[in-house]
């Protein structure tokens, strides 16, 4: 009955790994030290193995065969992809949440605005990267639209876009975030949508842009 | 170079015990004999054990303890949320397809349903089967998002949800399909991409009432 099951364990390994990518302590393109890891979390080869295998399939690290796993950079492409997902999933979210949401979850959100705000400052360190994160996944959750809720955590798709970083400044942002939230505090659904496509249409074309200069180079 | 062989030749036994899987030549809840499988393939057991250590991380097998590798029965739970993720991946990847693709690659998904008609005799409803599995992957392939692509490379939600065959009969099924193929048309990209979440909603719904049912029986 007290056994601790491999399953526990190395889901266990699997949320520390993302933690750690979510928070910066592992930033994209670096390697994934096994050993390190492994005696950092007190875990034995095995459940660190299949950690990875599962962070592998959700696309968060890449495993070089004979080199290591890898925290997974993406190209351009993919994040144009990314953001072509999430303009087409959020805004709908958004809609739903503001249609949806009860009292306690709006106290929620509040909360994550707040952390937002107090966040500003700490681009570096991925405090804000988190914030941010948090935010967007409470309003797909409070939709209480379950296929929108399984398809973003299922595909890690806000921890993936984040993943170098954010697409406009903290100031930008937060003015966004506070219109989406005032939008779903008023029930207004049509404005938290409208409010939502914009804020990440305006990341979709900064990433163009970033693309179009890269291209010149 | 010999170890690149011994990858790529990892990698295709893998893929074909997982075809095998997919597609029901493997029974679900059946024990894996690695033997016959080795015979099956004509390769060592090596490959064979590691494809099988994949494909139970991957939740396609089920180690029991002291009794071996069984193939994974989905429970109703499982395939309630494939279902929920179907509805918004492919939606999206609908949407994508009708906005951003030109009307010769549109055209390959319009055509899937074009010679049935109701009712369907049993010849005609394995050949149903076998175009709802190939319209909904088509979905995924031509929204020509990688993102989506290799989502569902990763994780097979489509394949893993025809475990228990058709959830509902082509009588519901077929308008269905034909209305979607009829927006696909129109380019109505938002009325595709919600027929196609409202598609696959009902067969979850029909999923949870089974499932409800099942375990006020028991």
């Amino acid at each position: 009955m007290y056994t601790v099951h491999r399953e526990e364990l190395s889901e266990m390994v699997y949320r520390s790994i993302k933690e750690m990518i979510l928070t910066n302590q592992l930033s994209t393109g670096e390697k994934i030290v096994q050993e390190k890891i492994a005696s950092q979390l007190g875990v034995s080869r095995s459940p660190l193995l299949a950690a990875l295998a599962k962070l592998e399939r959700e696309m968060l690290i890449q495993i070089v065969p004979r080199k290591g796993a890898f925290v997974r950079k993406l190209s351009v492409k993919e994040f144009v992809d990314l953001y072509e997902i999430r303009l087409r999933l959020e805004p709908l979210g958004a809609y739903e949440a503001a249609v949806r949401r009860s009292d306690k979850q709006l106290k929620e959100l509040k909360k994550l605005l707040t952390e937002c705000e107090k966040s500003m400052n700490k681009t570096h360190t991925g405090g804000l990267k988190k914030a941010d994160y948090k935010f967007h996944m409470k309003i797909m959750e409070i939709s209480e639209n379950e296929f929108l809720y399984r398809m973003v955590s299922v595909s890690n798709m806000m921890l993936m876009s984040n993943l170098e970083g954010l697409l406009k400044t903290p100031e930008k942002s937060l003015k966004d975030h506070k219109n989406i939230f005032k939008a779903i505090a008023g029930r207004k659904g049509k404005n938290a949508e409208q409010f939502m496509y914009e804020h990440i249409l305006e990341s979709v074309n900064n990433l163009k842009k970033r693309e179009n200069i890269n291209a010149k180079d | 170079m010999q170890k690149i062989k011994k990858d790529a030749l990892g990698n295709l036994v893998y893929g074909k015990i997982k075809l095998m899987i997919l597609n029901g030549a493997l029974k679900p809840g059946q024990k894996i004999n690695k033997k016959e499988l080795t015979e099956q393939l004509s390769v060592s057991q090596t490959p064979v054990n590691e494809a099988i250590i994949r494909l139970t991380g991957e939740g396609l097998i089920e180690q029991q303890e002291r009794k071996g590798f069984f193939i994974k029965i989905f429970t109703y739970q499982d395939l309630k949320e494939f279902f929920a993720i179907r509805a918004g991946m492919e939606g999206v990847a609908l949407r994508l397809c009708v906005e951003e693709q030109p009307d010769n690659t549109l055209d390959k998904l319009t055509h899937f349903f074009d010679n049935f008609s109701l009712p369907l005799d049993e010849n005609e409803y394995k050949k149903y089967l076998k175009a709802d599995q190939e319209f909904h992957q088509k979905i995924i392939e031509l929204s020509r998002n990688s993102i989506i692509i290799n989502f569902n490379k990763n994780f097979d939600f489509i394949m893993k949800s025809y475990q228990k065959g058709l959830i509902r009969p082509p009588e519901e099924t077929l308008p269905e399909h034909k209305a979607i193929v009829k927006a696909v048309r129109n380019r109505d990209s938002e009325k595709a991409q919600q027929l196609l979440i409202e598609h696959h909603l009902k067969s979850r719904k029909v999923i949870k009432d089974q499932h409800l049912k099942y375990n006020t029986n028991n």
